[in-house]
């Protein structure tokens, strides 16, 4: 577990170290920028996490619903 | 000569007017609508209501509707909705076939308000949901934040949820709103009360942290942690022990749950995303876990995107759950609910997305259908099928 953890808080270290050395000039964001390269859970996705929440005994990560709110678990 | 340095004069004062313009004075409003509907049918044979033997075919009919209204720095977003759930197991409660337990309505509710700060950098939102169905009655409220850096390649994001759950029948009979009475136990074992506990109380903490690796790579990390307190057995999951004697479902008072996903978005080659996710779960009830998730997005033109994905899903059971006839009356905790079991599952999905395109329109439209189905190896299977219709306005000047 804390070997786990340790290589957790390396790849943390390592993504924010990297904003430094990252440039990408604003006629480059196009593919950055596009909706599909965000990393959050769009509306039509969202009820497919939360079937996966009641059916399954784990919770997905970002799920809006994963918990609470329904006879399940 | 003077019409010179009457125009220069003019040009100068323009050029500084223009130069101390305040950057927040241009407001805009912008309204969001999503209208959402979900159809979900499922069938297996492993039904925890009869003890872990018996048919799970369930079919959910979920319409909701989402309006999110933004005026300068700030935005408050609505939504409603309802679960109308049609269940063969939960009509195994009663003896009476087709009664009042094997259709049910879930509606839920929430509001939010989000205030944006620091040039859109840092977002602040606070909101509050209730929901209720004929046996369960849940109330949340959630908080939640994200900080941008100033070069956009790094955004952290914080929330937190908090559930408050009552477990008793009885609030939507003959009225809205009525007192709850008591907790559902199957027909054959309401001759006591199981449990000293009706509610549920869930606590959930989610941290992320997105980074832009290059010009077309994204990845994030993200943690969760929830803590569960309270009645979390489910009162009409029947459990039927190695002697033959019957009982309803025991599981501790509370539970730990522990997350981690890590996710990385690629655009190649000018029109394919590639979504990929890995999460992994551990809990205090013994469960492990672990789903690769992925999808390709390729867009056909800039209005069609196309969109198939896959999933896969391995699961180990908590320490609490055993088949039908094989739990011993000397252990504390029990359940047959193969939600809980040992398993893998697969998802097949795809989903077809349209974008507006073009001008002079006074609002925009677009469209998301997604199908999916899932198999899991202990034989449930089930499809959904998803339709969103998304309405902007074209963002104002206030």
């Amino acid at each position: 577990m804390k070997r786990y953890l340790k290589i957790v808080f390396c790849l943390v270290i390592f993504l924010i170290s990297n904003s430094c050395k990252v440039s990408i000039k604003p006629y480059e964001r196009i593919y950055i920028d596009d909706p599909r390269m965000q990393m959050h859970i769009t509306e039509d996705m969202s009820f497919q996490h939360y079937v996966h929440s009641i059916r399954e005994g784990s919770v997905m990560t970002q799920a809006e619903k994963g918990n609470g709110g329904c006879g399940c678990n | 000569m003077k019409r010179r340095y009457i125009l220069a004069g003019t040009l100068a004062f323009y050029l500084l007017w223009v130069k101390g313009q305040d950057k927040d004075t241009f407001k805009l409003s912008e309204t969001q609508i999503d209208i959402v509907y979900n159809q979900y049918v499922q069938d297996g044979d492993n039904s925890a209501v009869t003890g872990g033997e018996g048919t799970e075919r369930l079919t959910i009919y979920g319409p909701s509707f989402k309006i999110n209204h933004s005026f300068g720095k700030n935005s408050i977003g609505i939504q409603l909705g309802t679960d109308v759930i049609s269940s063969a197991s939960t009509d195994n409660i009663d003896d009476i076939v087709s009664s009042v337990s094997r259709l049910d309505a879930r509606s839920y509710a929430d509001i939010s308000y989000t205030r944006f700060l620091e040039q859109n950098r840092t977002q602040i939102t606070a909101g509050l949901s209730l929901s209720i169905e004929s046996d369960y009655y849940s109330e949340g409220k959630f908080i939640s934040a994200s900080r941008t850096s100033p070069n956009k390649n790094t955004t952290f994001s914080a929330s937190f949820q908090a559930f408050n759950d009552d477990l008793r029948w009885g609030r939507l009979e003959g009225g809205l709103l009525k007192d709850p009475v008591e907790l559902i136990y199957p027909a054959e074992l309401r001759f006591k009360e199981w449990y000293d506990e009706v509610k549920r109380n869930t606590y959930t903490l989610n941290l992320g942290v997105s980074q832009v690796i290059d010009a077309r790579n994204k990845m994030g990390l993200y943690g969760l942690l929830t803590l569960q307190d309270g009645l979390l057995a489910t009162p009409f999951h029947r459990v039927y022990f190695n002697d033959g004697s019957l009982a309803v479902e025991q599981l501790p008072d509370s539970r730990t749950k522990i997350g981690l996903a890590i996710k990385w978005n690629s655009f190649i080659s000018g029109k394919v995303i590639l979504r990929n996710t890995v999460n992994g779960y551990v809990d205090d009830f013994g469960i492990q876990s672990v789903s690769l998730d992925h999808e390709t997005s390729v867009k056909l033109d800039a209005r069609w995107a196309l969109s198939p994905s896959l999933r896969f899903y391995t699961q180990k059971a908590s320490k609490y759950f055993a088949p039908k006839d094989q739990h011993d009356v000397s252990e504390n905790f029990y359940t047959s609910d193969f939600d809980l079991s040992n398993f893998q599952s697969y998802a097949l999905g795809f989903a077809v997305a349209h974008t507006p395109f073009g001008k002079n329109h006074k609002a925009t439209r677009d469209f998301t259908l997604r199908y999916n189905y899932y198999g899991r190896s202990n034989s449930l299977t089930s499809h959904a099928v998803s339709f969103r219709l998304g309405i902007r306005s074209r963002p104002k000047k206030q």
